[in-house]
């Protein structure tokens, strides 16, 4: 299997992965519904689609594709043209913890090699103290550290804008969740990037 | 020029009235003049819908054309015109690669069932974008927002006086510490279409339902805008879902469906020209409300402020 790039011709094979029961630890046939929305999935699917799978220069998406073609894991990221910084906002792989660790990786080596050494995240409360343990490789866990920068209750509106419109795409959410900053240790920088031209 | 009936809607950046933002710190004030007592007491929503058709129909001429968006608020600016007896040249603004294909079928139908002719323009809106056009618009105008840009160059090309939807928008805004809401009219978006006005001589109507005080305070006082406003667990942080439910309360007769914007398949890429398009324009540091609160508005509204 390998890490590709994911565009528009690889709609179709992403599609299984978005046929979960939960997302995040969360039920979001419950949680989500929306009247007269049948197939919830095929709604994220769509609006995943128009968003990782459109061109657009700052909307990433990466998969993990197995050797008869088939995506086996995805994740995707919003890279911001404001600050040396990326936003991780989806990670599907069918519970396959190994495949989460590949496409973090590969998120991460996808960013530092942009000069983009700090990452945030938007996690489920109840499921954050384990997240390192099940979404970071050795590698990663060493040399990437941590902080909190902010808990949002359930059913209430993020108030920094950027969290707000990348991390909650503007909608309310059912449960606790944390706004997670990752960023590169001070020793694991080898060289501070340009950010300046002309 | 009248933006809103005898200009009762202002807006200031930096105290110039209907002006441009010339550094980034400049405040930026929304104010709403006053109703006409007698006007207000023997008037209704319904009434002042009708009245405004007349009022920007002795403004602009017989000569204008309504951008027929699909959505509910250029339906009812549409019938009104008829209920006077206009029949306003319409037109519609349909996307390469079929984005908005729902919003040109319900224009259809509303055209057809309303017996007007509706002249549909095709447009390549990524290519505006990515040709350097829209950005190039933009910063004429100071605004970022690709949809409202797009619509002006359309007006521009056709020469004509225009009219659009223009809801009432209301906000909530969330502090840290409290929540309230407010009247929206946001400098990048409803403001711009003033400095377009001005700048390019057209008339333009971009706040139909605010375009008298009268018929925006209908609005705000109804039963259920009130409610909307005053239940701090409704788990609502604009009208915007709630509207079509509102105003098919006080104005009953349109075709009922489902809120849209028409940019549901676009919303990335609109974030990304939102950035690229300002990119060469002067940013807003200031923290002013993009509107008046709920409540100062009411009072202003009502002379009382």
């Amino acid at each position: 299997m390998k890490i590709i790039e994911l565009d528009k011709s690889h709609f179709d094979a992403i599609l299984p992965l978005f046929y979960t029961k939960n997302y995040m630890g969360t039920d979001f046939h419950s949680n989500f519904a929306m009247p007269g929305i049948r197939e919830i999935e095929k709604v994220y699917h769509k609006a995943f689609s128009n968003t990782y799978l459109s061109d657009l220069s700052r909307y990433k998406a990466l998969g993990l594709q197995e050797e008869d073609g088939s995506i086996s894991g995805l994740i995707s990221f919003f890279i911001s043209p404001n600050e040396p910084v990326w936003y991780g906002t989806m990670i599907r792989s069918a519970n396959n913890k190994e495949n989460v660790r590949i496409l973090l990786d590969a998120a991460i080596e996808y960013n530092e090699n942009q000069g983009r050494f700090r990452f945030y995240t938007l996690w489920s409360v109840r499921h954050s103290k384990l997240l390192r343990r099940f979404a970071f490789s050795d590698s990663a866990n060493e040399r990437y550290d941590y902080f909190d920068e902010c808990i949002i209750p359930a059913k209430t509106k993020c108030i920094y804008h950027n969290f707000w419109t990348i991390l909650f795409s503007r909608i309310l959410l059912p449960t606790d969740t944390v706004v997670r900053c990752t960023y590169l240790k001070k020793e694991y920088r080898k060289e501070t990037p340009i950010g300046g031209n002309l | 020029m009248n933006f809103t009936h005898n200009n009762y809607l202002k807006y200031s950046i930096g105290g110039r009235e209907y002006g441009y933002r010339e550094t980034p710190t400049e405040k930026y004030e929304v104010s709403l003049g006053s109703i006409d007592v007698d006007q207000y007491r023997t008037s209704s929503f319904e009434n002042e819908l009708h009245r405004t058709a007349q009022l920007v129909r002795e403004d602009f001429g017989k000569d204008f054309v309504l951008f027929l968006s699909g959505g509910t608020d250029s339906e009812i600016v549409l019938r009104n015109f008829i209920a006077i007896g206009i029949k306003p040249r319409c037109v519609i603004i349909k996307f390469e690669d079929n984005y908005n294909i729902g919003e040109i079928y319900e224009a259809r139908e509303i055209a057809k069932e309303l017996d007007v002719k509706l002249d549909v323009i095709n447009f390549d809106v990524k290519n505006f974008f990515y040709s350097g056009e829209a950005a190039e618009f933009g910063e004429q105008i100071q605004s970022t927002q690709i949809t409202y840009i797009m619509v002006y160059k359309h007006i521009l090309q056709l020469g004509f006086p225009a009219v659009m939807g223009g809801e009432a928008g209301l906000t909530r805004q969330v502090n840290k510490d409290n929540s309230y809401w407010y009247y929206a009219f946001r400098e990048n978006e409803d403001a711009s279409a003033m400095r377009f006005s001005n700048k390019f001589k057209i008339p333009l109507v971009n706040e139909w339902f605010s375009y008298t005080p009268e018929l925006l305070l209908y609005y705000l006082e109804s039963e259920d805008i009130q409610k909307l406003v005053s239940e701090r667990y409704n788990y609502k942080l604009t009208a915007a879902s709630s509207k079509n439910r509102i105003l098919a309360k006080l104005y009953p007769y349109f075709r009922q469906k489902f809120k849209k914007h028409g940019f549901e398949s676009l919303i990335a890429f609109n974030s990304i020209c939102y950035d690229d398009i300002g990119r060469n324009q002067i940013p807003r540091l200031e923290f002013s409300l993009d509107g008046v609160p709920y409540d100062l508005a009411i009072k202003q509204l009502k002379g009382e402020q």
